[in-house]
């Protein structure tokens, strides 16, 4: 079971938070294929946030192929997602270019300001068009 | 009042004839009024009883005393034992001033307070109407009064015997005249009439309750003065000069001499007692005695009654018509 | 059930024949389903908007529609619990349910309203004036739940409760108001206790409405910018709603009618942004937009 945590001065919307909190619980194995994600209503009664935001989140998640609605029976978990495994390439290629960057002289906070700004760059138009839209397509 | 008694043989009865709906939530809300007004009946009973029981040892004190022929009314003074003269003005107090209390109640509690808190609003927004709470909250409490007052008035009449006006006053005393008829009914329904309008009109319960107080003060005085104007009075005129024996169950207006121009006049003539604008002897030429035989008891009755039920009515059209007013209705 | 919660048309109040408006020419429309804060500062007519549409107040002019009906011919459909949770002091919790049984007929459902207050920890015998605030307010919310409405009406709800009691309330409510599809209708003054928790937004001003619509879209329709103070004249074809200026450096919450052009650095406001900018200018122009435009959420 997941116990969501909403942080209104993220910025980042509700649905969206549940969603990735979601996601997390699920690359950590906290939650498993055939888990029962809380209800709505136990969501709502625990965080009183807006039902509609509930249910929207967990409409993404369906959509994404990770849960799926049983009528009568509640939201489960279909699948599980693989964190990046750890000898994969990407992971390798990383390692290197941390490596070059310590090595001219950048500090830890210097990397990950760098890393962050490269993701915004990266996910950012993707996101807010998802936000602007409202449901997205 | 009986819609509340508990008795665990009759479950099947009292949940048929348990109150629902509006008429509940009156009888909860008012629960202590109730209780009050319960007492206050069962005490009143209590005593009528005991008025009864000592009723004919009181009258074989006072003595023979026939209603036709005048009677100074010296036995009160020889009568040592007070307690049934007591119990009778006591209890004629007790429910003719009814109202007032029934006037400041309805003000305060019953339409006042559930303004001023609220509350009232509480009620409209449930599946209730406006009109259908005022409705309930005045006929509920009316129709326990009328049970109660019927009851007690009943209970007077009974109690009072033939009414030996030496024991149990006159029938023309304010008291006793408002509890031996209808109007013991209809007061305190103008009392409660005229109460929730002063809520309604003040919106507060405690100006409320003071205002229903004095409307009803105001009214049982008005009736107080103008009573024995309900009713064309009757009137004797003779020769005798010392005048008309009144009978002493009816109640004297006024009296004085009828002159050789056929005016009245309440003037004393010269030969008592001389003095500036006495009158000649000769002008005289008879008595006259105004005044309400016992039988003008009950058109008197129905026209006092009648003027309390035309004040509850207007009251209660007042307060439907401020409450339409203030709150809004289809079209 | 219809589609429309409430929807109002040139609606005015006031109070006699001379006194302020309290509302002036609202034209608005909430769709069912939604969960709205209606927000404002004081006397910007929330209480007189409420009290219309809960039908204890008649309009001026103009008219309101509930549930696709006069206010008075939807009563029973309605539930209202006003700012100072009026409830009989002398009954018990319990009393006070068999009262909102008895004078709902037919609709009452006793397993919500007693649902609602034994998740308070509320003894039934307790006597109602011996209650807290935060217990006063789960009583009046039970007895407007326990009615099953179609529309729920809340004048200031959560005002004068500590966090934890606003928390735990507002969660039981919108759980059970989501369970039976009831609208929701919320006014407040304090921003922060609806984010998250509305989804439909209608802010007045001195009686008149300022914004109105689904949330999402109205925190679309705006951006929040910052950079140089020199910039502010490319934001001419912009609605600007509020701008500020501290020494070179400019803010600015803007309408924007096209893409913005210069070195802008640009944010979605938050609900508290949006209405504390819509506050500090008050002559900046209303929107209201058409809750039919946004896809089933």
């Amino acid at each position: 079971m997941v116990a969501y945590r909403i942080d209104r001065r993220t910025g980042v919307a509700t649905y969206v938070q549940i969603v990735q909190q979601t996601k997390q619980a699920l690359r950590l194995g906290l939650l498993e294929p055939g888990d029962k994600l809380p209800t709505a209503r136990e969501v709502v009664e625990a965080t009183a946030i807006n039902p509609n935001t509930v249910l929207k989140a967990y409409r993404e998640l369906e959509r994404e192929g990770l849960v799926e609605a049983r009528r009568g029976l509640g939201t489960f978990v279909r699948r599980s997602l693989g964190a990046a495994p750890a000898g994969s390439p990407l992971k390798a290629e990383l390692s290197d270019w941390t490596a070059r960057a310590r090595a001219e002289g950048l500090e830890r906070e210097d990397v990950a300001a760098l890393f962050a700004s490269v993701l915004d760059e990266q996910f950012n138009d993707d996101q807010r068009f998802k936000n602007n839209k409202g449901e997205p397509a | 009042m009986t819609a509340l008694a508990a008795s665990p043989t009759a479950a099947r009865l009292r949940s048929r004839f348990a109150p629902r709906g509006l008429t509940w939530s009156v009888l909860r809300l008012h629960r202590t009024a109730l209780y009050v007004g319960g007492a206050a009946l069962v005490a009143f009973a209590a005593a009528m009883v005991w008025m009864y029981v000592i009723g004919d040892d009181a009258r074989a004190s006072t003595g023979p005393c026939s209603p036709s022929a005048y009677c100074l009314n010296l036995t009160a003074s020889t009568f040592d034992d007070k307690t049934y003269r007591r119990l009778v003005s006591l209890t004629a107090e007790a429910l003719s001033y009814l109202m007032f209390p029934v006037g400041a109640w309805a003000g305060g509690a019953l339409i006042g307070r559930e303004l001023e808190s609220g509350t009232a609003r509480l009620a409209w927004t449930q599946s209730v109407t406006p009109l259908r709470w005022l409705a309930a909250k005045l006929a509920v409490p009316a129709l326990l009064l009328t049970a109660g007052t019927t009851t007690a008035v009943l209970l007077n009449v009974w109690a009072r015997q033939d009414g030996g006006p030496d024991l149990a006053l006159d029938w023309y005393f304010s008291n006793t005249f408002i509890t031996t008829g209808p109007t013991a009914v209809t007061y305190p329904l103008a009392g409660l009439a005229l109460g929730a309008l002063a809520g309604m009109v003040t919106r507060r319960a405690l100006p409320a309750a003071g205002l229903g107080f004095a409307a009803a003060l105001a009214f049982f005085n008005l009736m107080d003065w103008y009573r024995w104007n309900l009713w064309p009075t009757s009137s004797v005129t003779v020769s005798d000069p010392d005048g008309y024996q009144l009978p002493q169950t009816a109640l004297h207006m006024s009296s004085g001499y009828v002159l050789t121009s056929g005016e009245r006049s309440e003037s004393y003539p010269c030969r008592d007692m001389p003095g500036p604008g006495c009158l000649k002897e000769g002008d005289v030429t008879g008595h006259y005695t105004v005044f309400h035989p016992q039988s003008h008891h009950w058109p008197l009755q129905l026209m006092d009654a009648g003027i309390a039920l035309a004040v509850a009515a207007l009251a209660t059209a007042g307060a439907f018509w401020l409450l339409r007013r203030r709150t809004p209705s289809r079209g | 059930m219809t589609d429309t919660a409430i929807e109002a048309a040139a609606l005015s109040k006031r109070f006699g024949r001379r006194g302020k408006w309290a509302l002036r020419d609202c034209t608005l429309q909430l769709p069912a389903g939604r969960v709205c804060a209606v927000v404002g500062p004081n006397g910007a007519g929330k209480s007189t908007l409420l009290a219309v549409a809960a039908g204890l107040l008649g309009p001026t002019e103009g008219s309101l529609t509930v549930l696709g009906t006069h206010p008075t011919e939807a009563r029973p459909r309605i539930a209202y619990v006003a700012q100072d949770k009026p409830l009989h002091p002398q009954l018990t919790v319990a009393d006070t349910l068999r009262l909102g049984q008895e004078l709902n007929p037919g609709r009452w459902d006793a397993t919500v309203a007693e649902r609602v207050v034994a998740q308070g920890d509320l003894a039934p015998k307790t006597r109602v004036r011996s209650l807290s605030g935060g217990q006063r307010t789960r009583v009046a919310l039970a007895l407007a739940l326990g009615k099953r409405p179609e529309l729920l009406l809340l004048d200031e709800p959560m005002a004068d409760l500590d966090p934890l009691a606003r928390h735990e309330l507002m969660g039981t409510l919108l759980a059970e108001a989501a369970e039976s599809g009831t609208t929701v209708v919320m006014s407040s003054h304090v921003v922060a206790e609806l984010e998250g928790s509305c989804d439909f937004l209608l802010l007045l001003g001195a009686g008149r409405v300022r914004l109105a619509g689904p949330l999402e879209d109205l925190l679309a329709a705006h951006t929040l910018l910052t950079g140089p103070a020199g910039a502010l004249d490319t934001l001419a074809p912009h609605t600007v709603v509020e701008s500020r200026t501290t020494g070179r450096h400019l803010s600015a919450l803007v309408r924007a009618a096209g893409p913005l052009d210069g070195a802008w650095q640009t944010a979605e406001p938050s609900l508290e942004e949006l209405v504390l900018a819509h506050l500090r200018s008050p002559d900046a122009p209303a929107l209201t937009l058409d809750p039919a435009r946004e896809a089933a959420a």
